[in-house]
């Protein structure tokens, strides 16, 4: 997995370009990782059977993201929120480098999974190229909003 | 309306615990775990597997590596390598593809070797992620426990 600081900025980032409810797309882009869990039964050493593995597939993560979206009033527009984000998520952990296998990304039609071996969980990097990016973008906006307001 | 989400909620929550149970009934028919393989090792000896776990020994002269696997029951593997572990030490974490040839031992196709320190700031890195998604979120959004529903704090903000 890549790092969550770096999925939630990528979250923000995409959520403030498209113009998207970026709250909710930054939750959306940490909904995969709700597969977790599973970490909290290793420690209590109870094997789970791999029964939340699924949360890391897209269906899955679609599926939450639906739970989700209807504690809002606009269940359409938060889904779609949400659901950029869980998007950004797939998109970065493509890219991540391991042995073997990938995501399982048609999951139940196949468990074929994909990966396109990139750049390494452990990279640091990422992470710093990402808060970069960030700030370049939040200056950006900032200094766009900031000649709306004189102009008016 | 609220009775359209209710039935909504329960069709799309039944609709996932329905499918994380199939996949933990069936995934060692097509993704076996590594506790499923080492249970049922004659029927994986000489075929190839993935595993992960922490460096509890190493020898550098035999390129062997002897791993805790990362879940319950932690067995300890021995793996045989060709790639370059003269920087391993004790406690980095390895991810393994290779051959199975023994209930104990690993034959390497490919290692990935992870420096305790970096996968450790894997997690140290993640930690502010957190506050700052719900930040963000209850910036923006406050709970009205009448209708179960996140409201708006703020038109358009």
């Amino acid at each position: 997995m890549a790092d969550w600081l770096t999925h939630t900025l990528i979250g923000w980032i995409t959520g403030k370009t498209m113009k998207q409810d970026i709250a909710l797309v930054v939750i959306g882009a940490l909904i995969p990782d709700l597969t977790k869990l599973t970490l909290l039964f290793t420690w209590l050493g109870v094997y789970d059977h791999q029964f939340f593995d699924p949360l890391h597939f897209p269906i899955g993560a679609f599926l939450v993201a639906g739970i989700i979206a209807l504690f809002f009033q606009d269940i359409r527009k938060a889904f779609l929120a949400l659901g950029i984000g869980v998007t950004t998520h797939f998109i970065l952990d493509f890219f991540l480098v391991h042995t073997h296998g990938g995501i399982t990304l048609l999951f139940p039609l196949s468990w074929e999974g994909w990966q396109i071996y990139w750049y390494r969980s452990d990279d640091y990097w990422v992470t710093i190229v990402v808060l970069i990016a960030t700030f370049l973008v939040y200056g950006i906006f900032w200094y766009h909003e900031r000649g709306k307001t004189n102009e008016s | 309306m609220n009775h359209q989400r209710l039935l909504l909620g329960i069709i799309l929550f039944l609709l996932l615990i329905s499918l994380m149970s199939y996949y933990s009934l069936e995934h060692n028919n097509h993704d076996p775990d590594q506790r499923y393989i080492l249970e049922n090792f004659e029927a994986f000896n000489g075929t190839n597997v993935k595993m992960g776990g922490v460096v509890r020994s190493l020898d550098r002269t035999d390129k062997t590596i002897q791993i805790e696997l990362s879940n319950p029951p932690n067995y300890l593997i021995l793996i045989s390598t060709i790639e370059n572990i003269s920087t391993t030490q004790p406690g980095d974490i390895v991810e393994v593809y290779g051959t199975l040839t023994s209930r104990n031992h690993i034959e390497a196709e490919k290692l990935l070797i992870t420096e305790r320190w970096k996968d450790d700031l894997v997690y140290l890195r993640s930690l502010p992620a957190v506050p700052f998604a719900l930040y963000l979120f209850f910036r923006t959004y406050r709970f009205n426990t009448d209708t179960r529903r996140f409201e708006r704090r703020k038109p358009h903000g």
